[in-house]
């Protein structure tokens, strides 16, 4: 087969996942594709996937991915006429402690929040479902009825054949060698067939996608580790309808196959491969290592002693790529434009390979995300995952954890500490427990005298719990300090600043020098992709500040949507400034003792930006908070931010000021109803559904991106809008995700939940949807009710915020 | 009672592969190591016969091989056999199958066995020599590419069926000790299990060195045999039709002759 000198797509890998985006842009009517397999298809890692089909994940824009997957592997054999192996024959997933338990509940309601069916089942009721299986140490179990498996190799090919009948080309045996760049953008590849030029470039190659990236310096942060499983002879017992079972507490699973059984696991110490070893070869397995493997079979002959004696007819040892945070990795590379990646699916890349090849191709022609994919946005990585060191660190964490329980604000701890800010000893010394995000030690509580600065986990009251009511208590009464040096910080400089942030902005940013702007930023759909405050510094600087975890994300956008031409540069500056927030009713007494500057209400009001000294340091003040009180986000030059913390401790002495940390933040700002972007706000929701409508300019005539979007949905009811829930019953604990009733009707789930220690409740957001319309009296009206871990409990529902609605506080 | 089984670790082709530098064998970076298919089924054969006969026969596994062959043993130990011998010594790179059974042959001696099964032959080079070789060796009897077994320990003899060419059958009464080759489908050979690759991690595989086998490298070297000179894919050669008269023809017909013969005027 010779090669087109030209084509609108290259997918670069002939797995499932390259051979899915390809069926899927035929579907959406591109047919000038073409797929390059180095040697042939599925015999990468696909062929040897173990093959289970799952769908519930954390996140309910993911749960659907999945969903769509079982969707289309449904029909894929009768559209094709290539056997598929499909069959939903279920997912049955066992506990044995009651933690387990107790997520497995807090899962089914998951699940329902989700539209998922999943129910609770006795160990008895599990039996009969699997009764191979010993049940002495179960406590229960879950059955997922629409859950199945599937064959990958097979899937594979069906959807090559739906590919190729859709008008795309696949090339076997075709290896590229070079991407070829012009203008910022993919212009073309070179392969051991020849050139071909292209638009845009599709990167599918599994566990050399961090390889292949590099060829185009784009960073695909994964991991080839081995995993292994056995494949038995046909066992008595054992029938094509069983369940595929996951046993986590064993931290193994199961399938059925040819009347016998496929059993892997998850060790906690997974062995590396390095996938440019060797010569390439297609259907390449791993020397199966069985004394590595014995630590799993132990513990599956315990559940399954039909395993003892059953003929092993082979023990595969596959290499897979898996990302240090379990989630696949989706979009269009942040470092080149046009770069699209589809990689590292830990391990679950059969259950998403139909919904992410489908997300992906509407992601490529649509020019933007279809619906709110960031938990597998490529954008969410950023500088710690370029390196291969900590991200295996990282990565076989995260492996050894694939079925241990996941707790409620659990931290992972491979690769760290790896971003100090200048305060971390400080604030260690001080007693902090640290969480970590893109790399950065961030002090999320601060033990009193006698407790040891570390989490301890569990499904009830943490043993943070007391200590963060302290610290949330000296914000509302005194007076805290927070680093939030982690947060990521932009300058966009230049004559056309004003007019890249008026197009890219909701909210008006054309505003004097010394003005700051709390915004969204919109896609063209009119979802969230950035919430964030612009300070005005001067008339051709603005100071842009937002989340940790958003600065690959948040710069990739502005940058993005900055009009052609623009005459105006957006430059990162997060590592250039600490920032010290203090925040709390006697803020401004503290700061006042450390500057000359006039820090009054009427010198520097709320929402405004100023160059201070404070203590000798040249700070930019921005009067802003997440918190709900007076206060100050104080940016300043890192090297001068440890003289800063200490005269700020200093003076606030006498003031009761405290050490606070995220945890704290976290509670503060449920109280206040400031909505956290990633979960409350998402590119799935909009502005006017999130309640922000405020800070949208739709009163000007100035064009923004999203804005006919906006002005579209303001004539239809909408179909969802956020509210506020609190929950009275200090037993229960509120973690997201939460289902919300309405007069007995589901109606949606929490997007966050947590504990106000002030208004003394626990407090949830989430969206109430009616197909109707939801407005503020249909919110406002309706008995409430949460489902919480299955039970439901009684919730009253808030429009307004809890705690200091009037912003008497934050403007005193 | 002693049964040993002489198993060999091969290699299996990818559809892809490149021969190695020296040109002597494929690159092993292209290959699965796997243990030898007719070896196979000398093992269950040696294990049904431990199952018949009761609990006083001992099943031993051997191979010449490296380090990368005990990854064969241990599967033979996790089928059932009771322990393993593997040796290996630098000499035997690129050994042929007379250095082997050389190697075996002395193993045989050491372990003292009342019958020696292998397979027919490897499954990459082909030769069925191994065996009979070390029945040579031994001055043992011997059959080759056997069908089916009844071997009675009691009467120190083996009624074993092999197979000719045309499909015929030869059925012979053999004296014990001796060497059999056994043939594929004489059985349905066992997967192991869980229970047997935890059990085999506890068995025994002992690596004796040549001193203690009584030979040496010296000897084993000049038991070679044949010596691979090129390991190459033959060219396919395409059909073509001659044209032509008839002395057309066949003036091309014989340049051609001459030309594969390689005679130059």
């Amino acid at each position: 087969m010779t090669l087109p000198g030209s084509t609108r797509v290259v997918i670069v890998g002939g797995g499932i996942i390259g051979c899915s985006v390809a069926y899927h842009l035929a579907r959406l009517g591109w047919k000038d594709v073409v797929l390059l397999e180095r040697l042939k298809l599925a015999g990468g890692t696909s062929f040897h996937a173990a093959g289970l089909v799952g769908q519930l994940r954390t996140s309910a824009s993911i749960t659907q991915l999945l969903g769509h997957s079982v969707a289309l592997y449904k029909t894929l054999e009768a559209e094709t006429g290539q056997a598929t192996g499909w069959k939903m024959n279920g997912g049955l997933r066992l506990a044995c402690t009651d933690a387990r338990m107790t997520e497995l509940r807090r899962q089914a309601t998951t699940a329902r929040s989700f539209g998922l069916e999943m129910h609770l089942l006795t160990p008895t009721e599990a039996k009969a479902l699997w009764p191979l299986m010993e049940i002495d140490d179960v406590v229960g179990a879950a059955f997922l009825p629409t859950d199945g498996q599937a064959n990958p190799a097979d899937i594979t090919q069906a959807l090559a054949i739906g590919a190729r009948r859709g008008g795309v080309t696949i090339i076997e045996g075709c290896r590229v060698t070079a991407v070829e760049i012009a203008g910022g953008r993919v212009a073309a590849v070179a392969t051991s067939m020849g050139r071909i030029a292209c638009e845009v470039l599709v990167n599918c190659c599994g566990q050399w996608a961090r390889e292949f990236g590099r060829l185009a310096g784009v960073n695909v942060p994964l991991v080839s580790l081995q995993h292994q499983y056995v494949i038995t002879d046909p066992i008595d017992g054992v029938v094509p309808t069983m369940p595929t079972l996951r046993d986590p507490d064993r931290l193994t699973y199961y399938k059925e196959e040819v009347g016998g059984l496929v059993m892997g696991g998850y060790e906690p110490d997974p062995i590396r491969h390095d996938p440019r070893k060797g010569p390439p070869r297609a259907f390449r397995l791993l020397e199966p290592n069985w004394a590595h493997f014995q630590q799993l079979t132990d513990m599956a002959i315990g559940r399954v002693p039909a395993l003892e004696t059953a003929g092993i007819r082979q023990l595969v040892n596959g290499a897979e790529s898996f990302t240090p945070d379990g989630n696949f990795i989706l979009g269009e590379a942040p470092e080149l434009r046009n770069y699209y990646v589809a990689a590292g699916f830990n391990a679950f890349g059969i259950a998403s390979a139909g919904g992410a090849g489908k997300a992906l191709a509407e992601w490529i022609v649509g020019g933007e995300a279809p619906y709110d994919l960031w938990p597998v946005d490529i954008r969410r990585f950023g500088r710690p995952h370029g390196d291969s060191g900590w991200l295996h660190a990282r990565t076989v964490e995260m492996y050894g954890k694939h079925y241990t329980v996941a707790w409620p604000h659990e931290e992972h701890h491979g690769g760290r500490p790896l971003r100090r800010s200048p305060l971390y000893d400080r604030l260690k010394a001080a007693g902090a427990c640290f969480g970590e995000k893109l790399g950065w030690e961030r002090p999320n509580w601060f033990a009193p005298a006698g407790q040891t600065p570390e989490d301890a986990y569990g499904f009830g009251r943490q043993n943070w719990f007391a200590a963060v009511g302290e610290e949330h208590r000296a914000v509302r009464e005194r007076v805290g300090l927070f680093d939030q040096s982690s947060f990521a910080k932009f300058l966009l400089i230049g004559r056309d600043a004003e007019s890249c942030l008026a197009w890219i902005c909701a909210n008006d940013t054309s505003r004097p020098p010394g003005s700051l702007t709390y915004t969204q930023m919109l896609n063209s759909r009119g979802g969230i992709e950035c919430d964030l405050t612009v300070a005005r510094l001067a008339e051709d600087r603005f100071y842009i500040v937002t989340g940790t975890g958003f600065a690959t994300h948040d710069f990739d956008w502005i940058r993005r949507n900055m009009p052609a031409g623009a005459r105006a540069e957006l430059i990162d500056v997060t590592s250039a400034n600490a920032v010290l927030s203090l925040f709390g009713p006697r803020a401004r007494t503290v700061l006042s003792g450390l500057c000359e500057d006039d820090v009054s209400n009427a010198a520097f009001p709320f929402a405004t930006a100023r160059p201070l000294h404070v203590a000798g340091a040249p700070v930019t003040a921005l009067r802003v908070t997440y918190v709900g009180e007076l206060g100050w986000e104080l940016h300043v030059p890192v090297e001068f931010a440890v003289s800063l913390y200490d005269a700020l401790i200093a003076a606030g002495r006498p003031h009761g000021i405290a050490n606070c940390g995220y945890r704290a933040i976290e509670s503060l700002r449920l109280e206040k109803g400031y909505r956290a972007w990633g979960a409350d706000i998402t590119p799935g929701s909009t502005p006017l559904e999130a309640g922000l409508g405020w800070a949208v300019k739709l009163g000007t005539d100035i064009p923004f991106l999203g804005r006919e979007a906006l002005i579209d949905q303001r004539q239809h009811p909408l179909a969802k809008g956020l509210a506020c829930f609190t929950v009275d019953d200090p037993e229960v604990v509120l973690l997201g995700r939460e289902t919300i009733y309405r007069n007995g009707e589901r109606v949606g789930w929490l997007t966050s939940g947590g504990f106000g220690y002030t208004v003394n409740a626990n407090i949830g957001y989430g969206y109430v949807r009616n197909p109707d319309g939801v407005d503020r009296g249909h919110l406002g009206t309706g008995d409430y009710e949460l489902e919480v871990a299955t039970e439901r409990v009684p919730a009253r529902v808030h429009l307004r915020p809890l705690y200091d609605p009037a912003m008497e506080r934050i403007k005193a | 009672m002693r049964i040993l089984v002489g198993v060999k670790q091969v290699l299996n082709l990818d559809e892809e592969f490149e021969m190695r530098g020296d040109g002597l064998d494929v690159d092993q970076d292209y290959c699965d190591r796997a243990l030898n298919e007719w070896d196979d089924y000398a093992l269950e054969e040696a294990l049904r016969i431990r199952e018949r006969g009761g609990g006083d026969i001992e099943v031993v596994a051997a191979t010449v091989g490296g380090e990368e062959a005990t990854a064969e043993l241990r599967k033979c130990l996790a089928k059932g056999a009771d322990r393993g011998v593997r040796v290996w010594d630098d000499c035997l790179r690129d050994c042929d199958g007379m250095m082997v059974a050389h190697v075996l042959a002395a193993i045989v001696r050491r372990e003292d066995p009342a019958l020696v099964l292998t397979g027919v032959q490897g499954a990459d080079h082909g030769q069925a020599q191994t065996g009979v070789a070390v029945a040579a060796l031994l001055g043992w009897p011997w059959a080759a590419v056997v069908r089916a077994l009844e071997f009675s320990a009691d009467a120190g003899e083996a009624i074993a069926r092999r197979e000719l060419e045309g499909g015929l059958e030869e059925c012979i009464r053999i004296r014990c000790p001796a060497v059999l080759t056994i043939q594929v489908g004489i059985n349905t050979p066992r997967y192991a299990s869980l229970r047997g690759v935890t059990q085999a991690a506890g068995r025994p595989v002992d690596t004796p060195a040549f001193e203690r086998l009584g030979i040496d490298a010296a000897a084993i070297a000049s038991a070679r045999a044949s010596r691979v000179r090129r390991m190459y894919v033959p060219q396919k050669p395409r059909p073509r039709m001659i044209e032509g008269s008839v002395r057309e023809q066949a003036a091309e017909l014989a340049a051609l002759i001459r030309d594969i013969r390689g005679d130059r005027r």
